[in-house]
This record gives structure tokens, C-alpha cells and sequence, in this order.
């Protein structure tokens, strides 16, 4: 519950403070959020499962940013910026895809 | 990374067959029965303050507000753009340049005709003028000046006959005038001269007698040699005792005109070329 408050401030927060993304941070937020969208709903899944530990949801959710910029970092100074930053989305949304799935069959049995 | 492993945070268990500890802890919690999931679902709505969903909200907040953040973003800057993205932009822009290039070529060519158009219109319309000024003058439409000899004929013994008037209206012509006024009538092509039972002659639709004034505007010099040639003009009238004058004149102004009248049986005929 104080997960989802969590949530609804920071929308609210976002919304009413509108800040602007400094240069160096803007080619690796979109990244870091589908990171950390990645673990948040890994974490409503281990929720449902019954086996949520907020240290692992913690952990879980700075590790997936940072490793997340990182291989945009890595991928950008190798030269193959755009294709890692494609192949770290399409595994982000994949494991978001899988994690939705099992929270639906969840709630609604199917 | 998606999974996490520790316990349920349900305090209140309502499955009774089965105690739950508390807090924070390890090792899989179980639920079971068709609704543990929609339980712990519920169970998440229950405010519970400890440390770790504390933790949990932060971090959600974060998540919101990068996500409202991201989302609400312009177009980013150039220098936040990678290498590929940034050659892709720059060949994106050389293309629709090229493309404004080319419009740009057409426009301007199509401006250059509709300029060349109008002065083509204008030079038309000038020549229009030009010609409505000679027209106006052959035609006898207007009054005209320029240089031309003053001829004075006294005839006082009314030897002078329209055929007399006409041949020397003719040498005029052949010598050059340009702008013809016998008496008070203008002449033009159309103008017949006819003798009449009265004394004088009929010039046009008007009756002119003696002395006649006759104006012809040309090069003065042509055409007082032209009246002056031997047996012509001038040696006719003074053989019937008319007594010819001429004068050459530099400024002359004709000011009789000619109303024309519309062609009852001629008309345009379509020739070949227009």
C-alpha cells in the first residue's frame, strides 16, 4: 500500500514539479525506468507468489537501473549504442511481459 | 532479478491452518487455497508502515516521478543523441534540404515566367498605345502637329475642280504627309472630293471654297519639291490662274478630325496567320 502511495506521489511529484533532464542523464533514463519498471513488477509478482522481501525488491529494482545505464554507457563507447539499447529493452519488456502474465494468472485464474 | 524471495507481509492470516511470522524474514512463506493470490493482492492495499515498505514506497516514487519526467520530455538535445542517431538526423536534414532546394529552383523559375509574363504583358500593352497613336492619326481620330508646308491656294476664278484638289491631296500623299486638312475637313483614305453645282468643292461631307487652305504635315522640304515638280501640282494651278502659295512651315497644327464610321459591308477577314 505505502508502495502504491509511493507511486501516486511520484507521479503527482513529477507532474506538478516538472523538472528538465539534465544532457548527460537524458540518453539513459528511458532505459533506467523500463529497468525499474522491470523490477517493480517483479516485485507485484513475488507479492502474489507470497515470497516479496523488500530487501530483495530493493535490490533488485537499484541493480536492474544500474546495470541497465551501464550497458547503454558500455554499448555507446564500443560504438554499438543503439543495437545494446534495443537488446536491453527487448529483455526488459520480455521479463515485464512474463512477470504481467504470471500476476494475471493470479487475479484472474487464467 | 524479477523474483524476490521472503515472506508474505500479511499479518492478519486468513487461513488459519497455517501460522505466518512476522516482519521481514526468508524462506518461501506458503499460501494456499484458490484465493492466496487475490489475498496477498488485498493484503497489499493494508497500510502497513515498517521499514521496508517505507523503502518500497520510496523507491515507487522515484519510478513515478522519472516515468512522468520522461514521458513529459521534448525532443532531446543534440549532444544527448548518439553517434548513428545523430548521422541518421544530419542525413535526414540533407535530404529535406535538398528537397527545399529543389522546390526553391522551382519557384524561382516559375516567378521568372510570371515576371517575363506580366512584362510581356506590359510591352504588348505599349505597343497597344503605339499603335492606337498611329491609327488615331491615319484614321484622323485626333489632332496632330509636327512639320509639313501650308499650301494657299486663291483661286479667284473658281478655276480649281475637285480632280485638281485630289491630285494634288495624292502628291502630298506620295510625297510623304502624313496629316492632310483641306479647309476645316480632314483628310483620310476615305475622303472623297466631288465637284459640285455650287462654286467649290465638296471635301468629305463639307463644301470648301476658294481660297483654299490646305495643311500637310510631313517632311516639309519633300514635299514642296514634290508640289514643285515640273508639270505637277503647282504649274497645274497657276496654268488655271489659282495662284498657289507654299509655305514651309516647322510647327503646324492640324486640329480638323475625322469621325469614322463603322463598316456597313467590309469586314475583318480571318487571314492565314492569326
Amino acid at each position: 500500500m505505502i508502495a502504491v502511495l509511493g507511486l501516486v506521489v511520484g507521479i503527482v511529484a513529477g507532474l506538478v514539479v516538472e523538472p528538465t533532464v539534465p544532457a548527460w542523464m537524458q540518453p539513459y533514463l528511458p532505459i533506467a525506468v523500463v529497468a525499474a519498471l522491470d523490477a517493480v513488477f517483479g516485485g507485484l509478482r513475488a507479492v502474489l507468489d507470497g515470497i516479496f522481501d523488500d530487501k530483495v525488491f530493493t535490490v533488485s529494482f537499484l541493480s536492474n537501473v544500474v546495470v541497465a545505464a551501464l550497458m547503454v554507457y558500455l554499448g555507446d563507447q564500443l560504438g554499438v549504442g543503439t543495437q545494446l539499447a534495443t537488446g536491453v529493452v527487448v529483455v526488459l519488456g520480455i521479463r515485464i511481459f512474463s512477470n504481467a502474465a504470471a500476476i494475471r494468472r493470479h487475479i484472474f485464474k487464467a | 532479478m524479477g523474483e524476490s524471495v521472503g515472506e508474505s507481509v500479511d499479518p492478519t492470516a486468513k487461513d488459519a491452518e497455517h501460522g505466518r511470522t512476522q516482519g521481514p524474514g526468508h524462506g518461501p512463506a506458503h499460501g494456499h487455497g484458490r484465493h492466496a493470490g487475490t489475498r496477498r493482492l488485498l493484503a497489499l492495499f493494508r497500510p502497513q508502515v515498517n521499514r521496508g515498505q517505507l523503502l518500497a514506497g520510496a523507491l515507487c516514487a522515484v519510478l513515478g516521478f522519472a516515468l512522468v519526467t520522461q514521458v513529459r520530455q521534448d525532443d532531446p538535445a543534440l549532444t544527448t543523441l548518439r553517434n548513428s542517431e545523430v548521422i541518421a538526423l544530419l542525413q535526414e536534414v540533407t535530404k529535406r534540404s535538398n528537397q527545399l532546394e529543389s522546390q526553391g529552383r522551382d519557384l524561382r523559375s516559375r516567378l521568372e515566367a510570371l515576371q517575363g509574363g506580366s512584362d510581356k504583358a506590359e510591352v504588348a500593352r505599349e505597343v497597344a498605345v503605339e499603335r492606337i497613336d498611329l491609327y488615331s492619326v491615319l484614321a484622323g481620330t485626333r489632332a496632330v502637329a509636327g512639320p509639313g508646308i501650308e499650301l494657299q491656294i486663291a483661286d479667284p476664278e473658281g478655276g480649281v475642280r475637285a480632280a485638281l484638289l485630289l491630285d494634288t491631296i495624292q502628291e502630298l500623299r506620295g510625297a510623304g504627309a502624313e496629316a492632310i486638312q483641306v479647309g476645316d475637313v480632314r483628310v483620310v483614305a476615305g475622303t472623297a472630293f466631288v465637284d459640285t453645282d455650287e462654286t467649290g468643292v465638296r471635301v468629305g461631307d463639307e463644301l470648301v471654297r476658294a481660297p483654299y487652305r490646305i495643311l500637310a504635315i510631313g517632311e516639309s522640304a519633300s514635299l514642296a519639291r514634290a508640289l514643285a515638280i515640273p508639270g505637277g501640282v503647282l504649274e497645274q494651278l497657276r496654268s488655271r490662274q489659282a495662284e498657289p502659295t507654299v509655305v514651309e512651315r516647322t510647327e503646324l497644327r492640324i486640329t480638323a478630325r475625322h469621325t469614322p464610321e463603322q463598316p456597313h459591308y467590309a469586314r475583318p477577314a480571318a487571314s492565314a496567320s492569326s
